[in-house]
């Protein structure tokens, strides 16, 4: 060790070529994957969509086939507008391969067992539109027909910090499954949909409306039951909000 | 860890020291938070493991290297700059690479940073051993992390969710699941709690083992406790 290493200057002047030099290197490895990771995030959130309205097995299907089914076959409505709340939403549309609409997915959000979970929730369309009717003005009328039967199709989380293993399992096939096909019309006491306790018989008021929770993580299945219950309203706001978009701006 | 320079360690002895002898787990006692956190699952683990390894490795060789030229007074600092750089390079490569299982485990490949082992093998041999030595006890103590995890992540998952490397392509059913089986999965063992048992179990295994064969020689000195 020479004893020049202990003088005030090389200190300051080693830490800071130190820390320029290590940092570079990472800057430039970030550069250079930088590609990769966006690609990857892309791709993540096709696949996700493509599997949420059951379009196409992502598993077996390749990459370029889930690009051209997500291009395909679904739309996305940025900035639908709540008119309750005045918040923004994207919103996605889903047709089959002849073109009739399977129905719409919606964002939700909300704080897990330990942080923000995000995802969305595909649902088959409530509205549809009535017979066109031309107005005496000349406008062109579309009434709304409501058919409150709104049944899940998938649901899907993007973003989360769970517990692997445990709260983790959310993001699991087999735990996502178990929502296809639940009721999400109007409930008398006010909650859509229960996840964990006991399953409600077939005479119960709740069935259909019933998952388990995930193994071991009670408090992960808890608040996603919340923001669920709490974000399904928003579903029917957003539907008739972008209806009202079509109407006027026919795509 | 003593406080003696080893500066005579050959590298051989430094690399099996670190699997075997001072294993940082069972021996040392080191860096099991980790071992609690993600070894419910196979694949994860071994992520985890391959993300260590690097960072022992490569931060032991680079702080070796420059042992010469950083000052005394700084070096946790560039020891601590030294293991977070590796670990960043281990988070970009998986996020490219493994981009789903990233996902899951992101949290965790950051907290490499300060697992203890990183910072003990720093500080008690690279700063003051050559390179090649420094490196070899870098991975041993890689090494002795990784085998005692995937033991303990082998346990968990079978007893848990009775596979193996579930969320791959190659996973296996070591044990019948659904319904109508013998076998029920052992929740216990996919929480949290279930690691301490585990690790304990393969500690006193492991311990007990080591210790028979050191009975029939003159006792040595284990590790610290």
């Amino acid at each position: 060790m020479s004893a020049d290493t202990k003088g005030p200057v090389y200190v300051i002047v080693y830490a800071a070529l130190i820390a320029a030099l290590f940092t570079g290197g990472i800057m430039a490895l970030h550069a250079a994957t930088r590609d990769i990771v966006e690609r990857n995030e892309h791709l993540f959130k096709q696949k996700a969509i493509v599997e949420l309205f059951g379009l196409g097995d992502v598993d077996t299907l390749g990459d370029a086939k889930i690009v051209e089914l997500y291009e395909k076959q679904t739309t996305l409505f940025e900035d639908i507008v709540d008119p309750l709340t005045g918040e923004k939403h994207d919103v996605y549309q889903a047709v089959d391969a002849s073109g009739n609409v399977i129905g719409f997915a919606y964002p939700i959000s909300g704080t897990g067992f330990w942080a923000r979970i995000d995802g969305y929730v595909a649902v088959t369309p409530n509205l549809h539109l009535g017979e066109t009717v031309a107005r005496w003005d000349g406008e062109v009328d579309v009434p709304l027909e409501v058919k409150n039967q709104s049944k899940i199709i998938g649901i899907t989380f993007l973003q989360h910090q769970e517990t692997p293993g445990l709260g983790g399992r959310i993001t699991e096939r087999d735990w996502r499954e178990r929502f296809v096909g639940l009721v999400i019309s109007p409930n008398p006491d006010g909650q859509f949909i229960y996840i964990g306790g006991e399953a409600p018989g077939p005479a119960s008021p709740n069935y259909g409306r019933h998952v388990d929770a995930v193994t071991g993580a009670t408090g992960t299945s808890r608040a996603i039951e919340r923001f669920l219950n709490e974000q399904i309203p928003v579903f029917y706001r957003l539907e008739k909000a972008l209806m009202k978009k079509l109407i006027k701006e026919p795509f | 860890m003593n406080g003696t320079p080893q500066d005579r360690v050959s590298a051989g002895r430094a690399l099996l020291d670190q699997v075997w002898n001072e294993n940082p787990i069972f021996r040392q006692v080191l860096g099991i938070c980790s071992a609690l956190a993600v070894t419910n699952l196979v694949f994860n683990t071994t992520l985890m493991c391959v993300g260590l390894i690097w960072t022992t490795t490569m931060s032991s060789l680079t702080v070796s290297l420059l042992r010469e030229f950083t000052p005394k007074r700084i070096r946790i600092m560039v020891q601590i700059l030294i293991a977070a750089v590796y670990v960043i390079v281990v988070d970009i490569v998986f996020r490219a690479f493994f981009f789903e299982t990233h996902k899951d485990i992101a949290a965790y490949v950051g907290l490499i940073i300060t697992n203890c082992i990183v910072l003990g093998r720093l500080e008690a041999f690279a700063n003051k051993n050559r390179p090649i030595a420094s490196a070899l006890d870098g991975l041993g103590a890689g090494l002795g992390y990784a085998a005692v995890l995937m033991c303990v992540a082998v346990i968990r998952e079978v007893l848990g969710f009775g596979t193996l490397l579930k969320g791959t392509t190659w996973m296996v059913d070591v044990l019948p699941t659904g319904g109508q089986t013998w076998w029920r999965p052992w929740t216990l063992m996919v929480m949290p709690p279930g690691a301490f048992f585990v690790l304990a179990m393969v500690v006193w295994a492991a311990k007990s083992w080591a210790m028979r064969r050191e009975s029939s020689k003159v006792a040595t000195a284990g590790g610290a406790s």
